[in-house]
Parts: structure tokens; C-alpha cells; sequence
């Protein structure tokens, strides 16, 4: 349709005139951040919170600017106020109030350079606050409370031809600040600086309901409410969703009520493909995958021979550990209906590379990612059976070369094919609940090793609580697509590059719609469309 | 015989000179006005020269380009069809302007140039070089011919008093001062609080400009209420109150539930989408402190009352208003209604029409309908669904046009089809011109096909060879794209 006409302004805008102006603006442009939140309450995009440093206004300190948007990207109001310098961490909505959370930072970092002044930098800066605001929908802070943390030494750290420098000198919290909302109760806050994990729930006055340390080495990579319970999943290393440990509290105390080691039936650890909430039960639920080993490369040949050897459900349903219920698919030790004991889903004679997990409506566990088939190489095949024969005639002929690499390159091909769903039942049984059909992407060696987040499509879950229906985003080779799992069709297809001019990235947005930006590098334009998937 | 030529006489009175619109398109491509201003562009272009000269080098510069930028402003508006012309609007102010220009030749000394803008916003200005703009929406808005002359007046009483040549030259001197140089390089001298005392600087000229501004608005109502006086037309200070009152269309309620106008094209639209699902900060009753915003002092015109009260004892006792002919407004509508549809306007054109369909049997409005649900399907397959529903807040419309937002948010694109198939087979069609019922064939191929650009070029073009005057061809000619 035709552009929005615009009224002529006749008055003209400011233009540049000045060298004196141009500097100016730039200057000013310099000192201004902005840093973007969502806003999601019960699992729904509610809004979005837009805080903006606009300038230096003292020795040490700033002044900010809070812009509030609705769900569909309206203004609903803009807040200005000082601080001394704040990193936003999170934002939480509940009971018309929202708690935001900051790292207040010691401005003595803007100086830091590289080499040894960093590590006189580490011994004196130490003013580092962890800075709670509570404010209302008239935009009053009800309350700020601030805590005294020691962020220092946790700066992000980079490197240039072996050569160590900062990439980002500020400081961070050693595990993030996270605000979560329980309903009819406040805010249950998480953060860990260099010495303290602090757990602490307010109200939504900002009073302190309960406040503790919590006593545990490993690093809390995720908190998670689910109505009246509260969890920290810790992970032995912080790098990966393994060995992973579920910590869950009182709401009432905070007391620690048991922890939970995610291990398989062979007492392996598990990786996590989802924490969430059990529709059905409200309860929290966390999907995992049984792997013979972690590792961030690796390749189609691991696959099919059995790398992925389980999947894993278990729900935390009551205070007591008693309560927990696993429900283990393990093929390798126990053969399922439809899938070999490598993994091999029998009746479409193809692997699946386990990328995404989700609770549906029902409360079943539903697993999935792309499907991967297997072929023979024939044309290394031919080769070797030819060029091995050869060897007894050209014993020192050079096409001896050949098999040996064939021999290592394998006789195998592999290929992504359409997305696979397989929903686990309550014993444990497998079966194919959805065929996503995508671009059969490519035919490579299967030894030819591939990583996480490169090759594989991305696959994302959108819930949409009030139609009960799931739809599973995609990024498929050359379009994203959103698949209805309710009735098994495709309900967007969003082009990704058009004529290499229009790139297009997919999001969340609110309940029942995605949010598509679009930027046309030719016209240096930016366009934003949150559209709905009926 | 003669009881039968009164008759007649007060019919032909009733319908007036313009010729009925029922079922009929308010305009004709060749009335947009890159075709019909063609040539006055290329004037504007050549002849509006100024003749202003300044000692100083850099502000002779500035407003050179500021002026140059004035007449490109103008030009680029006629190129992009942002005006209209159309004869018996044109008349109708035509003969406003005349009316007015007796008695006042001191302050008309030529006819100003009138552009009618397709905008539905209740608006006119002047542009000085003796042009002035009125948008249909403000010609939709004004209840009579006196109205409008008021309206006209002010404006022409701005560019008498040259007041955009002035601002122009305000700015241009202002920019380019001692002072203005000097704050910069305080600014660039400043540790802190650069952007602060950006701000109060730009707050210091916007007041400065605000004020004048206002000034500049009394002085051209003084102005205008004079010019009434002199060429023997009435005045109302009601006129400025019900300023205050401008764009409250979408404020309004339907005339009846909207379910019962989905029921008129048999349209099976669960009730349950017009209400809203799932929640969000819309949906809260929040009333932010905004401690951004300008004061009221920096506001460009006088608050209504104010205006009121300074001019009611001008107000002309007992006249008798002259209405615009019901034809006449009824072309305003739906021009205002088509261009909404090709703003991709769906929400604000759909509840027009709704609120039109009530009044009319005009089956035109019908077709109108049809052409919305088109449009929502086309913005669905072209990601461009959220920018035509343009949600606007709960605090700013009715509670009719927040279900209809709503509706079309949450309708499925299967229903939206649906829909569209069973306006498509009503049986209104019979009384909307050829070229209407014609753009049938050109939608479906978008709608069943909507990746066959071949196909739909094709139908396109087959269209815009058959009815190459109609005004329908400018969406088409951008579809085409």
C-alpha cells in the first residue's frame, strides 16, 4: 500500500551550518547508551522498557531516561532522572508494578586502559552497587534499594594477535542479576558477584520479604519461578547446559527445600534443552538430552553413531524431592518402537539432531530438530573398490593415495532434511508428531564435522496460552518459517534476503504474534511489523 | 404545472449542482496532482524568487536553503499526489476565496493558489508565496460555507502578514549569530550536562518561536474577523471552540453494534475477536508522569477558549449558514475514505465507512468494505498487517473502534479470506461503476495467487489500459511495484 502521506513542514528542521554544531552533536551523541528490555510476565511479551544514559551530568553521574512501550510499541511514558553510572540488568512486571535492576558501576572504569593499569584497577575499585527500582504504573519509584557487591575483575576480556586488551572495560556481575514475578507475592531477585550468591523476594513496596545467601560453589545460570516455587539451576561450568544442578526454595522462608542432580538412569549427567512450565500442572518442568559426550564441533558421523542416546523429562511437582518424576527415553539400552538403538527414527529411516524441546498443552514433553538421512558415497566407493584393485597391478602407483582418504573421509553422506517432532509419552514411547517440511539443505561427508548455532536452523517455540497452540519458528535455508503443530501447517513464510537487499530477522512478541524486522541495507531503512500467526 | 416546476425547482435545489455520487468514485486519477499541478509546479519552480539580502555570507546561505527547501516542500508534495483538485471542491472554495476577497483587495490583492490535501486531518495552512492548504479533512469537519470562510481568512491573513517568510528569516538569523555560535562553543567547552544546555538553548528558541508563533495566530484571527467584516460576512466565535473538538471521528461510537454490520455481508466473524486476549501494558490502567515533555507555553497556537473569548464580540447576530450540498460533503467523505485505503489506513477507513454506511445506501461504501478486507490480507502476506491496523490506545478512540482494532487483529487470514469472497459475491455490486466492480479481477489474482507477479502485473496492466482515468489506478500503479 502507499506510504503514509506526511504533512509538509514548512518550518525546516534544524540543518547543520556549523563545524561549532557538528561537533557538538557528535559529542553529545557520544555519551548517549541505549539499552532495550522486554518486558515478559507469565511467559508473555507484555511491553518493552527502553533506558537511555542521556549525559554526564557531574564528576559521577548521569543522567537517564526510562521510555515505557505497550505491547504494540506505543509510548505509554518517558521518565527522566539522575544516577551515578547504571548498567540495566533486568526488568519485572507484576501487580501494576515494575522492578528493574541495575549494576551501578565505579565511573573510575571509563579510564582504564589496558596492561598494568588494569590491575591497579582491580585492587582500588571496588564501588560497585547492585541498585533495585520499584516503580508504579504513574511512573513514582515506590522505592530504590541498593547493595553493596564486589563486581571488580569481571570485566569482559578480548584479545588481538595474541596480545591481551579490553573489549568492554566496564564490570559485570560474576552471575547476572535475575527478577522474576510471583504472582500475588513481588519479585524474587537472584545475582552473584565475586564473593555472594544473594537470593533474596521483596514486595511490591520494595520491603525485603526474605534476603539469603545461597551456599553453593556452581554458577547459577538461570532462576525460575513457577507460581509458588522458586529454582536456581546452577551448571558445573558455565559455558555449557551440563552437569546441571536444580536448587528449588521455600517461598515462604526461603529455606532451601532440596537440590537435584539432572542425571540419567547411568548416573550421566544430562544437557538441558528447555526449563519451563508444565502447562498442565503449572509445574516446573525441565527437558533434557542424554549425550555420550559434550562437545561444541562435532559431526554427522557422531550422530549416526549414536552421540544422542535418550531424552529425558522431569518435573518437579512438590516440596520434597519424593515429588520429582523422570521420565527417561533411553533407545541405547532399551530398544523403542520406531527408533533404532542408534537413534535412527525407523519409519522415516532418518536421525534427528535434538535442537528444541517444549511442553505442549497436554503436557507432554515434545522434542525435536531438523531430521538428518544417511546415503552411501558412491563415487568413493567406486574409487577405492577400482583404485585398491589397481594396487596389485601400479604397487607403487600414487593411486594408493586415494582409498587412504577415502578411508578417512568415510563412505557416507548426510543430509538435512524436514524437521522432526517427537512427543514423549508418559512411559517413556516415542512418536513423530509433526514433519516440519524444510529445503533439503545439503549433502556433505558425514565425518565433515559441523557446530552448534552454524548448520544447524535455529528452532524456536512460540506459545500462544490463550488458543493452546504451539508453533515452532524455523530457520530454514533461505526463509524463517512458523509451523502451527496444532494443525500441522505452515502459517508464515518470511523470506530472509530479498534480492540480497531486505534481510529479516524473526522475534517473539506478544501472545500469538512474532515480531519481524526488516533492514533494507540499499535504502538504510529499518522496518518493525509484530504480525499475528492466525 | 406550476406546483410541478416548484417541485422541481426545490429537488434540483436539494440534490444541488453537483451530480450524485451514489455508487461513484469522488475523483478521477488525472485530479491528482502531479498530473493536473504539472504545470503550476514548473511555475512555482520558476517564478518564486526572493528578494532578501543579508550582509552576512553564511545567513544569506541558510536561508537560501531554507527557502529552497520551502519550494521543494511544495513541489514534492504535487509530484507525491499529496493534492487533489477537484471541481466542485475547487468551486466551492473558489467562490469562499471570491467572496472574501470583496471588500478586502488591501489584503488580497491577487487570489491565493488553494491546494485541497488528501489528508483526513483537520487541517489547513498557509505556506506564504500566496498559497494556502486545506485538507479534506478540515473540509469534512466545517459545518458551513461561513465557516470556511473564517478558516480561509486566517490563513490568507498569515501570508498578508508574511509570516512563514518571517519565521524563515528568524531562523536563518538566529542559526547563524554570534550568540548561537558562541552557546556552541560553550557547549563544546562543557565537562557535563552538554545535552542539558543543548536543550535549553533549542527550549529557549522553540519559546521564543512559540510565542511569536501564538502571537503570529491572534494577529491573524484579529485579521481575519476584519477581513469578514469588510466583505460583509458573518462571524462566529463558536468557529474556535469547536476546534477543540477536531479528529474526534474515531472518538465517536458506532451508530449500532458492529456484529450487526459483519451480519449485513453475512460475515461469520466470531463475536469473541473483538475482544482483547492475552494481556499487556495496553491493557493496564497506566497514567505515566511524562517529566519529558514541553511545557504549555511552547504550544504554536492559542488555547480555543482563549481565542473564543477574545473575538465573541465580533459575533454576527442571527445569520443564516450556508451548508455545503450533501453531494458535495458525501465526495469529501469518500475521498477522504479512498485515501485513507491507499494510506494503508485499514482500521481508521474501515470505521469511516461503517459510520457512513449508516447514514447512506450509497452501495459505493459497500464496495469500500470489500476493499478493506482486501487491503488486510494484502498487508498479511506482505508482513505489513500491524502498520495498516495501526493500533492506537485505549485512551484516544471509542469503545467501537477499539473492538474493530481488535477484530482485525486477532482475525485469522482463513476468515479474513472468507470474509472477502462474501463481500465479493453481494449483491450491491450491480450499483457501483464498471470500474469498480472491475478491480475484482486484479484483488483475486492477489489473493489466490499472491506470489504469481506475472499474473498480477498482467491483470494490472489489462486494468489500467481499460480504465486509465480511474482513480483506482493509483493503488494499482503501486501494487504494480
Amino acid at each position: 500500500m502507499i506510504k503514509k502521506i506526511t504533512l509538509s513542514i514548512m518550518i525546516v528542521t534544524l540543518c547543520l551550518v556549523s563545524n561549532a554544531q557538528t561537533k557538538v552533536f557528535k559529542q553529545i551523541s557520544d555519551d548517549i547508551e541505549v539499552r532495550t528490555k522486554t518486558i515478559i510476565q507469565n511467559g508473555n511479551v507484555i511491553g518493552y522498557f527502553v533506558f537511555s544514559q542521556l549525559e554526564k551530568t557531574s564528576k559521577d553521574s548521569f543522567s537517564y531516561q526510562i521510555t515505557l512501550m505497550d505491547e504494540n510499541l506505543n509510548d505509554i511514558g518517558k521518565k527522566e532522572f539522575k544516577h551515578k553510572k547504571l548498567y540495566l540488568y533486568d526488568i519485572a512486571f507484576e501487580n501494576d508494578v515494575f522492578c528493574i535492576g541495575y549494576l551501578k558501576r565505579d565511573e573510575k572504569e571509563q579510564a582504564i586502559e589496558e596492561g598494568k593499569k588494569v590491575k591497579k584497577y582491580q585492587e582500588k575499585a571496588i564501588d560497585h552497587e547492585v541498585v533495585l527500582q520499584f516503580m508504579d504504573l504513574q511512573g513514582n519509584f515506590i522505592k530504590t534499594i541498593t547493595q553493596k557487591v564486589n563486581a571488580s575483575g569481571q570485566e569482559k576480556l578480548g584479545s588481538s594477535f595474541g596480545r591481551s586488551f579490553f573489549v568492554d572495560r566496564q564490570s559485570y556481575l560474576k552471575e547476572s542479576l535475575q527478577i522474576n514475578e510471583i504472582e500475588g507475592k513481588g519479585f524474587v531477585v537472584f545475582y552473584g558477584d565475586n564473593d555472594i550468591k544473594k537470593l533474596a523476594l521483596y514486595n511490591y513496596t520494595g520491603d525485603t520479604l526474605w534476603s539469603k545467601k545461597v551456599n553453593f560453589s556452581e554458577t547459577v545460570v538461570f532462576s525460575k519461578n513457577v507460581k509458588n516455587d522458586i529454582f536456581l539451576i546452577s551448571n558445573k561450568n558455565s559455558n555449557d547446559d551440563y552437569q546441571s544442578k536444580v536448587y528449588h526454595y521455600d517461598i515462604i522462608t526461603g529455606k532451601e527445600l532440596y537440590n537435584y542432580e539432572l542425571k540419567d538412569k547411568n548416573d550421566k549427567p544430562l544437557t538441558i534443552m528447555n526449563i519451563t512450565q508444565n502447562p498442565k500442572t503449572n509445574k516446573l518442568a525441565i527437558l533434557a538430552k542424554s549425550q555420550k559426550y559434550i562437545q561444541r564441533v562435532y559431526s554427522g558421523q557422531d550422530l549416526i553413531k549414536g552421540k544422542i542416546y535418550g531424552l529425558v523429562t522431569v518435573e518437579f511437582n512438590g516440596n520434597s524431592k519424593k515429588e520429582i518424576k523422570a521420565n527417561y527415553s533411553i533407545w541405547s539400552e532399551e530398544k523403542k518402537d520406531n527408533i533404532s538403538r542408534k537413534g535412527k527414527i525407523e519409519s522415516l529411516n532418518a536421525f534427528n539432531s535434538y535442537e528444541i524441546a517444549y511442553k505442549d498443552f497436554d503436557g507432554n514433553s515434545v522434542f525435536g530438530g531438523s531430521g538428518i538421512k544417511t546415503s552411501p558415497k558412491y563415487g568413493s566407493i567406486a574409487t577405492s573398490t577400482l583404485l585398491t584393485g589397481s594396487l596389485f597391478v601400479y604397487p607403487l602407483g600414487g593411486f594408493m593415495i586415494i582409498p587412504v582418504v577415502n578411508l578417512i573421509a568415510g563412505y557416507t553422506n548426510i543430509q538435512n532434511v524436514d524437521g522432526y517432532m517427537i512427543k514423549q509419552d508418559s512411559k517413556g514411547g516415542l512418536s513423530v508428531v509433526n514433519t516440519i517440511p524444510l529445503t533439503h539443505q545439503w549433502k556433505r561427508r558425514a565425518r565433515q564435522f559441523y557446530t552448534d548455532g552454524y548448520n544447524l536452523r535455529n528452532y524456536d517455540v512460540i506459545q500462544n496460552k490463550t488458543q493452546k497452540t504451539s508453533f515452532i519458528k524455523v530457520n530454514d535455508d533461505k526463509k524463517t518459517i512458523i509451523y502451527n503443530t496444532s494443525n500441522n501447517k505452515i502459517v508464515k513464510t518470511i523470506p530472509k534476503n530479498v534480492n540480497n537487499q531486505v534481510s529479516t530477522s524473526v522475534f517473539p512478541a506478544k501472545e500469538g504474534h512474532v515480531m519481524i524486522v526488516q533492514v533494507n541495507s540499499k535504502e538504510k531503512t529499518t522496518t518493525l511489523s509484530i504480525e499475528s500467526l492466525n | 404545472m406550476k406546483k410541478l416546476a416548484l417541485l422541481t425547482i426545490v429537488l434540483l435545489t436539494l440534490i444541488g449542482a453537483v451530480k450524485s455520487q451514489k455508487g461513484k468514485s469522488p475523483y478521477y486519477y488525472e485530479q491528482l496532482s502531479s498530473f493536473y499541478y504539472k504545470n503550476v509546479k514548473d511555475s512555482i519552480k520558476k517564478n518564486c524568487k526572493h528578494a532578501i539580502v543579508y550582509p552576512k555570507k553564511q545567513t544569506q546561505k541558510v536561508f537560501n536553503e531554507t527557502w529552497d527547501e520551502r519550494i521543494s516542500s511544495i513541489t514534492n508534495s504535487i509530484d507525491r499526489n499529496e493534492f487533489l483538485y477537484d471541481n466542485d471542491i475547487s468551486q466551492l472554495v473558489n467562490e469562499v476565496v471570491l467572496n472574501l476577497s470583496k471588500g478586502n483587495s488591501q489584503y488580497l490583492p491577487t487570489i491565493p493558489i488553494v491546494f485541497i490535501n488528501r489528508s483526513s486531518v483537520v487541517n489547513a495552512y498557509s505556506l506564504g508565496l500566496n498559497i494556502v492548504i486545506v485538507n479534506l479533512g478540515l473540509l469534512d469537519f466545517v459545518k458551513s460555507k461561513e465557516e470556511l470562510s473564517f478558516i480561509l481568512a486566517h490563513e490568507i491573513a498569515h501570508n498578508f502578514l508574511d509570516h512563514s517568510t518571517e519565521a524563515m528569516k528568524q531562523y536563518a538569523e538566529w542559526i547563524t549569530s554570534e550568540e548561537y555560535e558562541n552557546s556552541l562553543k560553550d557547549i563544546s567547552n562543557m565537562k557535563y550536562g552538554k545535552l542539558s544546555y543543548l536543550k535549553k538553548i533549542s527550549s529557549a528558541i522553540a519559546f521564543d518561536k512559540k510565542r511569536h508563533s501564538r502571537f503570529k495566530e491572534t494577529e491573524a484571527d484579529s485579521l481575519a474577523v476584519l477581513m469578514l467584516k469588510n466583505a460583509k460576512l458573518p462571524f462566529d466565535a463558536s468557529w474556535l471552540l469547536r476546534l477543540d473538538s477536531a479528529d474526534i471521528v474515531y472518538k465517536m461510537p458506532l451508530p449500532k453494534d458492529i456484529t450487526s454490520f459483519w451480519a449485513e455481508y453475512n460475515l461469520e466473524i466470531d463475536p469473541s475477536l473483538h475482544q482483547k486476549k492475552g494481556g499487556g501494558l495496553s491493557t493496564k490502567a497506566y497514567n505515566f508522569k511524562d517529566t519529558t515533555t514541553l511545557a504549555d507555553s511552547l504550544k504554536t497556537h492559542p488555547e480555543c477558549k482563549d481565542r473564543f473569548q477574545k473575538n465573541n464580540q465580533f459575533t454576527t447576530a442571527n445569520y443564516i449558514a450556508n451548508q455545503f450540498s450533501y453531494e458535495l460533503k458525501q465526495k469529501i467523505k469518500k475521498a477522504i475514505i479512498w485515501n485513507l485505503f491507499t494510506d494503508a489506513s485499514i482500521t481508521e477507513c474501515m470505521y469511516r465507512i461503517l459510520i457512513e454506511k449508516e447514514k447512506t445506501n450509497d452501495e459505493w461504501y459497500d464496495f469500500m468494505a470489500y476493499n478493506s478486507f482486501f487491503g488486510l490480507i494484502y498487508s498479511t502476506n506482505n508482513f505489513k498487517r500491524f502498520k495498516a491496523i495501526d493500533i492506537k490506545q485505549k485512551e484516544i478512540i471509542s469503545k467501537d473502534y477499539f473492538r474493530l482494532q481488535t477484530m482485525l487483529e486477532q482475525i485469522s487470514i482463513e476468515d479474513l479470506q472468507k470474509c472477502y469472497n462474501l463481500i465479493k459475491n453481494s449483491s450491491f455490486w450491480s450499483n457501483v461503476d464498471f470500474d469498480a466492480k472491475e478491480l475484482r479481477t486484479v484483488f483475486d489474482s492477489f489473493v489466490n495467487q499472491p506470489d504469481n507477479n506475472k499474473s498480477n502485473n498482467d491483470n494490472i496492466n489489462t486494468y489500467i489500459k481499460t480504465y486509465k482515468s480511474s482513480m483506482y489506478c493509483e493503488l494499482l500503479n503501486y501494487l504494480k511495484k
